[in-house]
């Protein structure tokens, strides 16, 4: 039934990360685990599925000695977003 | 997860990280009672005629005002925000924009015959910060006090007055930036 939506998006927490990243600029990885509520274990397994398949980047740094992890959607993953979301309009219509 | 159920989450996301920005007016009331205190303590030496150097309030408590900026910017660096929304980014450039504008019209007409009309340009700054910021952050008392600062700034151009000009920016910030900064500070602690 679902076979033209995008498998990448088409799963919960994948569909999650990336709806957040459509509407900031960045967001760091403990800022989308807690708006995700995911654990840290999965949240990391799906956004390196996602950025695979280039639907986002991933920037690895330092804060005050601290790891920070920020993602960022790319041109590619907005497009892959958008024609996701229009894929769905069209099965609820 | 149906289709109902990923258009659910998607609203459900988009909704809780777009209204994410925290605002708790503290340097919009911070400098206006500082602005205002200068102002009405500047009048009143001027009007009674206490002593000669009457912008003392100013110079004291301007640079003591960008001392602890400079100082809570810093701690706030450090538990900045950890996710970078559109209207956070804006804000920046809006408030670069607006402090760089300040500090050119606080350096080059603080004297002389352009002093005449340092106050109602102030106004006319302040008035362009508050009108914007006002706007991203989806606050009306600021564009309310956006407004006001224009329309003080027209009298002040008109009235080349230094008293009248006093009064008038005491009224701008307690209109633009105390009112204001108390009630976003209202609306952050409402949130929560």
């Amino acid at each position: 039934m679902f076979k033209d939506l995008d498998p990448i998006l088409h799963s919960q927490l994948r569909l999650a990360i990336m709806s957040i990243l459509m509407s900031v600029e960045s967001a760091e990885f403990t800022y989308i685990k807690a708006q995700t509520k995911a654990t840290a274990g999965n949240l990391s397994v799906q956004i390196d599925k996602l950025k695979k398949a280039e639907y986002i980047t991933v920037e690895k740094t330092f804060k005050d000695n601290y790891p920070l992890t920020i993602c960022k959607k790319t041109e590619k993953g907005k497009k892959a977003f958008v024609k996701y979301v229009e894929d769905l309009k069209s099965y609820i219509q | 997860m149906n289709e109902k159920d990923a258009i659910l989450l998607i609203e459900e996301m988009i909704s809780k990280t777009k209204n994410d920005i925290k605002e708790n007016g503290f340097y919009y009331y911070f400098w206006g009672w500082l602005v205002f205190i200068s102002a009405v303590s500047n009048f009143l030496i001027l009007h009674f005629n206490w002593f000669e150097f009457h912008s003392l309030p100013w110079v004291v408590l301007m640079p003591l005002g960008g001392i602890a900026t400079a100082y809570f910017s810093k701690r706030e660096k450090k538990e900045e925000a950890l996710v970078k929304t559109y209207v956070s980014e804006s804000m920046k450039y809006a408030l670069k924009a607006y402090a760089v504008s300040l500090f050119i019209v606080c350096f080059t007409m603080s004297y002389g015959e352009q002093w005449k009309a340092f106050y109602p340009t102030i106004m006319m700054i302040y008035a362009i910060w508050l009108y914007v910021s006002g706007g991203l952050l989806n606050f009306k008392p600021l564009i309310w006090g956006a407004y006001s600062n224009w329309l003080l700034a027209a009298i002040g151009y008109m009235w080349p007055n230094t008293e009248l000009h006093l009064v008038l920016i005491a009224t701008g910030v307690l209109a633009g930036f105390i009112i204001p900064g108390h009630w976003l500070k209202y609306r952050e602690s409402k949130r929560v």
